[in-house]
């Protein structure tokens, strides 16, 4: 909301600067998101003048040259406004006068004539959105050479201020003059009311058929108002608070809707068919041309303003145009009621559209106010647009007690951790308008009744708020307590701990966003029904609550190769999520996901490479090192991977490893291979770390160089190892894989280097011999061929 | 003696031309071997000295002495230049050692460390685990944020069902209920986590981000507390010099409330919103209000993390640019 200085200085009574009043509303709570001096670039270079020569421009059709006694002597401007004439008053605004839209005037030739400066309009001071010509000020009024500003209302300081949802009361200046009030202890001077209803007029009649959606209809007829421009002052404030002057009823509904904080609206009587206003939710199938020009489709969730006939306009949200105050408008019906905030607030979702007025309702009215606005709005509108004002009729149903609240000192004093005297706590209190009795003669029990205004103060809380914050934050001491019997721990997971095992190993976290596009996300999924969707998306790229991390890394690749980052070596940790239907919430699963691509720089002592899936599957022996535990990797189909495989702990799946498809690739815009596994840290087990004996004696090595056909995987021939480990093999490794000459075609050997080690001893060549041979018979017991030992017939065939 | 005196010459007269050309340490044992092995060519030479006529015997030792000398040193002589020019040729020191490639930690994790380690050092329980999909009643309903309230205005909302039930939560309050509803006071929890708005992605907002919040309830905790705690908390962040400043402000879970900005680098940045938690949250997780009272406050920590490290766009934390992480 916008709030002039002036204005609230005329309403209650402060000391403060402009620079101060800043300070004291945020203290106050209420933001200044901006504040700034009007006639910045206009003070002392603009000032009234008296036109004392007008002629022709020798070299223009319609240009003016006039000569303008500026108070201390005459200077000439070009001017091409029309209806100039010798003896009128105007506003000049001198070389060096910047105007609200950025223009800086300055002392130029026009078409050969000098010109110094110019006469303004309104639309150039900003007063208004457009001007015919220039502002003519009112003859005797003002001297040649007087400061116009105060007139125009542009000696003054603008807030641009943002009031939290709560306080509805803030929205209108005399609700914010409370508040300031309460920390000046100035007086408050609320603009009087003069108006003489006349009962011949008569009432409108009123018919609510929900009093719970509109509790209060204050209708009031005019007769006979003269429709015509608003003074002056009125259209300059009404346009420096960003409201478009229309004309003098609709500028008045304006005017007091920013005064109190209550919306109200006008009808043209004679544009009502039948005899009476009822308060109804739409039928469906109605629509209404509202005021900004726009036919909105009704549906029976919308309250609206209806005469005999047809809706005229959306309850506490738009008029309709058709039944808007225009220059014909002879007669006229004020509006001022009270609507339900959620009933407003449904139309103003379903509507999409949002006014001063819904604004003011969804964060509750004040149903005490109703009759109040009407009594401004008919007294302005008599003085201003004349006419005879009827009596309100005032419909409502039973109008809700006053709140009146205990608050206790030791609440207050607890709540608060610091002791504030009774008298201040009263003094606070009184000064936002409650009336405070104490209860118990010292303070310590204080019932509060809070105006009607105040409608976010329900409770005992609310009120210790308002103490405090009138008192001031700053003026509560900070304390710190010894943490007591509560002791601060973290207990990690391995979501914690695997973050080590990456960084060991050369990996760079990434953090990425958790949406993905359904484009991205189908790769990832075996069935689309296990994704998660956002049904009002930022964005379609946004819209899918990823159902793994790989998407987002291959984002995150496609981005660092495309911009010249040729190793990739990224690493996740996060959620991936699973639909489960709309009754039970999401899986959501902790992975770590790794990416691997590029190319690993060479330098003078290696060569540069590609980074291949080896490179990759160092972040599996990572987690083993750093977990102490063994992981499978086996062969499976995976479909966004070739070759690809699971990961398996235990027996039990817990990830996925292998290379990216190609069709995957090209999808996120990457020409090289990529090599990707996804982890689930849910299912590994915290790394627990025991001493064991380091082996006093060395161990004994062997090679074994087994013979297979070129598509076994290695996996089959550890499996086998690990299944006939004899009881001193203590590691064995893959050392040598071979293909070629000597061998048959379509076989590989495969050399692996075995440690035999006796915790106690040093074993006999004997003993390692007994145990080499039974591994190798159980070998060859299940097919394999051992070189230099059963290969005979291989090496024959 | 006159063959003790020509064998000398002749020794020299041979060794120094061996010795000149010995460019390894391997000929220069050789010939160390050759002239004092147990057969040496100098070993020999002593060897003739007990055949010499008594008189001369003292001049045969000089000279034969002064040889053996000479030959050692120079040997040592040669031996050091070897190994002297050995060693520089061997390998050039100033060389980059072999590429490595070096693991990195997201500025956010760092960040978060950091926090946690605070967090725990003022006695607060840190939970990493809660659901990031959450239902509209732990959300919004038990936080005191009913339907159709402007005040759900507060946190552009992500939904996944069409009845609005269930949705991407928006703050790390959820955790606050979830954590009252399993325990019993008093507690003191610190909950960072991921937290989504139906934002655009630009300099400033994320879909997705991090927040992180505190909630302290025991017997007469108080608003002195609660700034007690935050002012530590920001020193410990920011610096022992650090100023923080308190404003009222409105959040439908606590009350009162206040918005917090901390004087940094030359000016006021708003940081974290806080208060004492509302009587109706701890009716929501059947708490007596009479008897229990507590703060609570929430930050932004993807913010915090861009303060402390100078970031002025938040994009740069979720696109992955390795050199950007690299720089972390």
């Amino acid at each position: 909301m916008k709030v002039l200085y002036n204005w609230l200085k005329e309403i209650v009574d402060f000391d403060y600067t402009p620079d101060e009043l800043v300070g004291v509303m945020e203290s106050l709570g209420i933001e200044v998101e901006d504040f700034k001096y009007l006639a910045d670039g206009l003070k002392s270079k603009v000032r009234v003048a008296r036109i004392v020569k007008l002629s022709d421009h020798p070299n223009s059709d319609h240009l003016k040259i006039a000569v303008l006694n500026v108070g201390d002597g005459e200077v000439t401007v070009v001017s091409g406004a029309p209806g100039l004439y010798e003896g009128a008053t105007v506003i000049w605004g001198a070389p060096g006068a910047l105007l609200p839209n950025g223009m800086k005037l300055e002392k130029r030739v026009i078409r050969g004539v000098e010109s110094n400066g110019m006469p303004l309009s309104e639309e150039e001071l900003g007063l208004a959105d457009k001007s015919e010509t220039v502002i003519f000020l009112q003859d005797g009024k003002f001297e040649p050479g007087d400061d116009p500003l105060p007139y125009l209302g542009l000696d003054d300081y603008l807030y641009d201020i943002h009031i939290t949802p709560n306080r509805g009361d803030l929205l209108g200046m005399i609700g914010l003059a409370y508040d300031i009030k309460a920390k000046s202890g100035g007086e408050m001077h609320i603009p009087e009311i003069h108006v003489d209803e006349e009962p011949g007029i008569g009432t409108y009649r009123v018919d609510i058929e929900n009093l719970e959606a509109c509790p209060r209809y204050v209708a009031r007829i005019v007769r006979d108002v003269k429709v015509q421009a608003s003074p002056d002052w009125l259209r300059y404030r009404l346009a420096l608070i960003g409201q478009r002057p229309i004309n003098n009823i609709v500028d008045v509904t304006n005017y007091v809707l920013f005064l109190t904080g209550h919306p109200i609206h006008a009808f043209d009587l004679d544009r009502l068919e039948g005899d009476r206003i009822v308060v109804r939710f739409a039928r469906k199938g109605e629509k209404l041309l509202c005021l900004d020009g726009v036919e909105r489709e009704l549906d029976p969730q919308i309250l609206v303003i209806a005469d005999d006939r047809k809706p005229v306009a959306i309850a506490g949200v738009i008029g309709g145009e058709e039944t808007g105050v225009t220059e014909e408008t002879r007669n006229i019906l004020i509006e001022s009621a009270m609507f339900d905030q959620a009933t407003i607030r449904r139309a103003v979702t379903g509507l999409k559209v949002t006014t001063e007025s819904s604004y003011r309702f969804e964060r509750k009215a004040d149903i005490n106010a109703a009759p109040l606005a009407s009594l401004y709005a008919a007294s302005m509108v008599k003085e201003f647009a004349g006419g005879r004002v009827g009596p309100a009729n005032d419909v409502h149903g039973e109008l809700p007690k006053p709140v009146t609240i205990t608050l206790r000192q030791s609440y207050l004093d607890r709540l608060l951790g610091h002791h504030i005297d009774p008298r201040t706590v009263v003094s606070i209190l009184e000064g936002l308008g409650f009336q405070v009795e104490d209860k118990s003669g010292d303070g310590k029990k204080l019932s509060v009744t809070v105006p009607s205004r105040r409608r976010d103060i329900s409770i005992e809380a609310d009120l210790v708020e308002e103490v405090a914050r009138i008192y001031g934050y700053d003026n509560i001491p900070s304390r710190l307590e010894s943490p007591g019997s509560l002791v601060g721990k973290w207990e990690r997971t391995p979501f914690e701990a695997v973050l080590d095992a990456m960084l060991m190993a050369g990996f760079i976290e990434s953090k990425t966003i958790e949406f993905i596009s359904p484009e991205d996300a189908k790769y990832f999924v075996e069935s689309e029904d296990d994704l998660v969707r956002i049904i009002n998306p930022v964005n379609d790229l946004y819209s899918i609550v990823r159902p793994s991390l790989i998407p987002s890394l291959l984002q995150a690749t496609s981005i660092n190769l495309r911009r010249g980052n040729r190793e990739v070596r990224l690493f996740e940790r996060g959620k991936k999520f699973k639909w489960r239907g709309p009754n039970e919430l999401p899986e959501e699963t902790e992975v770590l996901s790794v990416v691997v691509a590029g190319t690993k720089e060479g330098s003078w002592i290696e060569k540069e490479r590609q980074l291949d899936f080896y490179d990759l599957k160092v972040a599996l022996h990572a987690i083993e090192e750093h977990f102490r535990i063994r992981m499978e990797t086996k062969p499976h189909d995976i479909k966004f991977m070739y070759p690809g495989g699971v990961v398996l702990h235990n027996g039990k799946q817990i990830g996925i490893i292998g290379e990216i498809k190609r069709d995957v690739l090209k999808h996120f815009d990457i020409k090289v291979p990529v090599f990707a596994l996804e982890v689930e840290l849910t299912e590994l087990p915290m790394p627990m770390r025991r001493y064991t004996q380091i082996p006093k004696f060395p161990p004994v090595k062997r090679d074994i160089s087994i013979l297979v056909d070129r598509d076994v995987h290695y996996g089959e021939i550890e499996k086998a190892i690990e299944e006939l480990r004899p009881e001193y093999l203590s590691d064995f490794r893959v050392v040598d894989l071979y293909e070629g000459k000597p061998l048959p075609k379509g076989k590989k050997s495969v050399t692996i280097s075995l440690s035999f080690q006796h915790p106690e001893k040093t074993l006999r060549d004997t003993e390692v011999d007994a145990m080499f041979d039974r591994l190798v018979r159980g070998l060859i017991d299940r097919g394999f061929i051992i070189r230099g030992i059963n290969d005979e017939g291989v090496k024959r065939a | 003696m006159e063959e003790i005196r020509s064998k000398v010459e002749q020794i020299r007269k041979e060794f120094n031309q061996i010795i000149a050309e010995v460019s390894d340490l391997d000929a220069l044992e050789r010939l160390r071997i050759r002239y004092f092995g147990r057969k040496g060519e100098v070993t020999e030479l002593f060897k003739l000295l007990k055949s010499v006529p008594a008189e001369q015997k003292k001049e045969a030792g000089r000279l034969l002495n002064e040889l053996k000398n000479e030959v050692r040193e120079a040997i040592a002589a040669r031996r050091q230049e070897i190994e002297a020019s050995f060693e520089r040729e061997a390998y050039d020191i100033t060389l980059p050692g072999r590429p490595i490639s070096t693991g990195h930690k997201h500025p956010l994790t760092q960040v978060f460390e950091e926090l946690n380690e605070i967090a725990i050092g003022l006695g607060f329980e840190v939970i990493t685990k809660s659901p990031e999909i959450e239902t509209d009643y732990y959300n919004f309903e038990a936080l005191n944020i009913p339907a159709h309230h402007p005040a759900r205005d507060m946190w552009s909302t992500l939904f996944v069902t069409d009845d609005h039930k269930m949705l991407l939560r928006t703050h790390t309050s959820p955790v606050q209920i979830r954590t009252m509803e399993k325990r019993q006071p008093p507690l003191r929890i610190f909950v960072p986590g991921r937290v989504y708005r139906l934002d655009p992605f630009d300099q400033t907002h994320a879909p997705a981000f991090y927040q992180a919040e505190g909630l302290y309830v025991d017997r007469n905790v108080s608003f002195a507390d609660l700034k007690g705690t935050l002012e530590l908390f920001a020193k410990e962040l920011f610096g022992p010099k650090t100023k923080l400043k308190f404003v009222p402000s409105f959040f439908p879970f606590t009350e009162p409330s206040a918005e917090v900005s901390v004087y940094y680098n030359g000016e006021w940045l708003e940081i974290l919103g806080c208060g004492m938690v509302h009587p109706k949250v701890f009716e929501a997780v059947g708490y007596d209000p009479e008897e229990w009272s507590g703060f609570a406050f929430g930050f932004g920590v993807d913010r915090m993390a861009m303060i402390k490290f100078g970031i002025k766009d938040i994009r740069l934390l979720y696109e992955s640019d390795i050199r950007f992480l690299k720089e972390f």
